[in-house]
């Protein structure tokens, strides 16, 4: 009975985490496009969920573990995995709710190394996997994206430089449609994979799948759900901050930085070195912004989402770490996840309450 | 921990082929973009030939990047 209430409890959170990550991210995908007006805010999410939908089917990679690499496999369990996907939403709702872009996917692998070093020690915790898969790729997609939408805006501004502005504008926001599509269908064939491997992982641990089998129809569907939601919900905050708030772009400008920021993606992703869609965008949009004139960078937003950055993997870990500790003071049943899980949900209400009673956040002087 | 863990060769290869890759298509879509606005003036000025010229210009280079786009997804769909 335990066990599959720790089932249920671990499918919905792994969902939760879908709906953040999507909520969350949408902003990396379109917010130059509705900055720049290339679609209206509504029209932009809502093509954006249905690529991430879309793209949840197209990938038939479904990771078996989550965090490879950087804890030891063996190590990882429900409760794990559980306290993990705490960490990893907890941090992305404080991050949104500051507007600040971060990594979903460096805050899950916090979130579970967090709560397997409490689990099992710290020997589980691989230090050349977070040197690989979070340290490097950390540093090479925002320095990378910012070298490849600079070099991108000076050609454009160099081709068009002498054209009538209207035309001009108008054909870079109709590029903007396809650049944010490519980003958004990216997004989806990355992220939603991950959710499918939590809850394939929770199904084999429960005796419901077999190792390496592919995962049932119905958690393709609730995952590829879950992130068109999320997206759909739009994450408007952050992509307050991410069209407008480190730059004032123009179209030619929105375009570079997602035309720059999803050649760096595939091009990482076609050599099997993936990066974070959220890094590379942001240093993209600061390339396109920089390229022209160093001080149309508002460095100090720049600072804070460097900041939350590096962040993000010690403070998604913290977090999962005491949401498994204080899952574990009630035992290994279904209790300490069931109260961990209404803390959580009672947390995020009271947020939302006196955020919508206060009014927006402010990042930085703007 | 140990450098040997990152890989240096794919690391390598993307600083260089990634900034081509955007220099790439930002270069073939304002190209595209130039050869449109350029095809009109010429157009309503009445130069039948320059607009012919850049109406090519504009074809060939939407046409590059669309083939960009199509290597786009299919790197997408087909990454394992």
């Amino acid at each position: 009975m335990d066990s599959d209430v720790i089932l249920v409890i671990v499918v919905a959170t792994a969902l939760a985490f879908d709906f953040t990550n999507g909520f969350h991210d949408t902003a990396n995908a379109v917010a130059t496009t509705v900055s720049t007006r290339a679609m209206s805010p509504r029209a932009a999410v809502g093509l954006a969920a249905l690529l991430n939908f879309a793209g949840a089917f197209i990938s038939l990679e479904v990771a078996a573990t989550i965090a490879s690499g950087i804890v030891e496999a063996d190590a990882i369990n429900e409760m794990i995995v559980f306290a993990g996907l705490i960490g990893a939403i907890a941090w992305n709702l404080v991050t949104w709710y500051f507007g600040l872009p971060s990594s979903s996917s460096h805050a899950l692998i916090g979130g579970v190394a967090g709560a397997a070093f409490v689990a099992e020690g710290p020997d589980v915790v691989l230090g050349d996997g977070l040197v690989e898969k979070v340290l490097v790729p950390a540093l090479v997609a925002p320095v990378l994206a910012f070298v490849a939408a600079g070099l991108a805006i000076l050609v454009a501004y160099r081709v068009v430089g002498r054209l009538r502005p209207g035309p001009v504008n108008r054909g870079y926001r109709l590029g903007q449609i396809v650049s944010g599509s490519m980003f958004s269908l990216a997004h989806g064939t990355n992220d939603a994979q991950k959710t499918m491997g939590i809850i394939a992982l929770a199904l084999v641990a429960h005796g419901d799948l077999q190792a390496g089998a592919d995962p049932p129809f119905w958690v393709i569907v609730s995952a590829a759900t879950a992130i068109a939601l999320g997206t759909y919900s739009g994450g408007w905050r952050i992509m307050k901050t991410m069209g407008s708030r480190i730059i004032k772009m123009d179209p030619a400008q929105g375009f570079s930085a997602q035309g720059g920021g999803a050649a760096v993606i595939l091009t990482a992703t076609h050599l099997g070195f993936p990066l974070s869609t959220t890094h590379t965008i942001s240093g993209a949009v600061m390339g396109a912004g920089a390229a022209r004139r160093l001080s149309a960078v508002r460095w100090g937003v720049a600072g804070n989402i460097a900041l939350a950055w590096v962040l993000t993997v010690p403070c998604a870990g913290g977090i999962g770490a005491i949401a498994y500790g204080a899952s574990r003071v009630f035992g290994e049943g279904a209790l300490g996840p069931v109260l961990v899980s209404l803390c959580v949900l009672t947390v995020i209400a009271g947020a939302f309450a006196r955020r919508l009673q206060r009014g927006p956040a402010l990042t930085a002087e703007a | 921990m140990r450098l040997a863990a990152i890989e240096w060769d794919a690391l390598l290869e993307l600083v260089w082929v990634a900034p081509l890759a955007a220099l790439s298509v930002a270069f073939t879509f304002s190209l595209c973009i130039h050869g449109a606005a350029r095809a009109s003036d010429s157009r309503r000025a009445g130069r039948t030939g320059a607009a012919t010229a850049y109406g090519a210009l504009a074809f060939l280079a939407a046409a590059a990047f669309a083939a960009t786009v199509v290597f786009g997804v299919l790197v997408i769909t087909s990454k394992d």
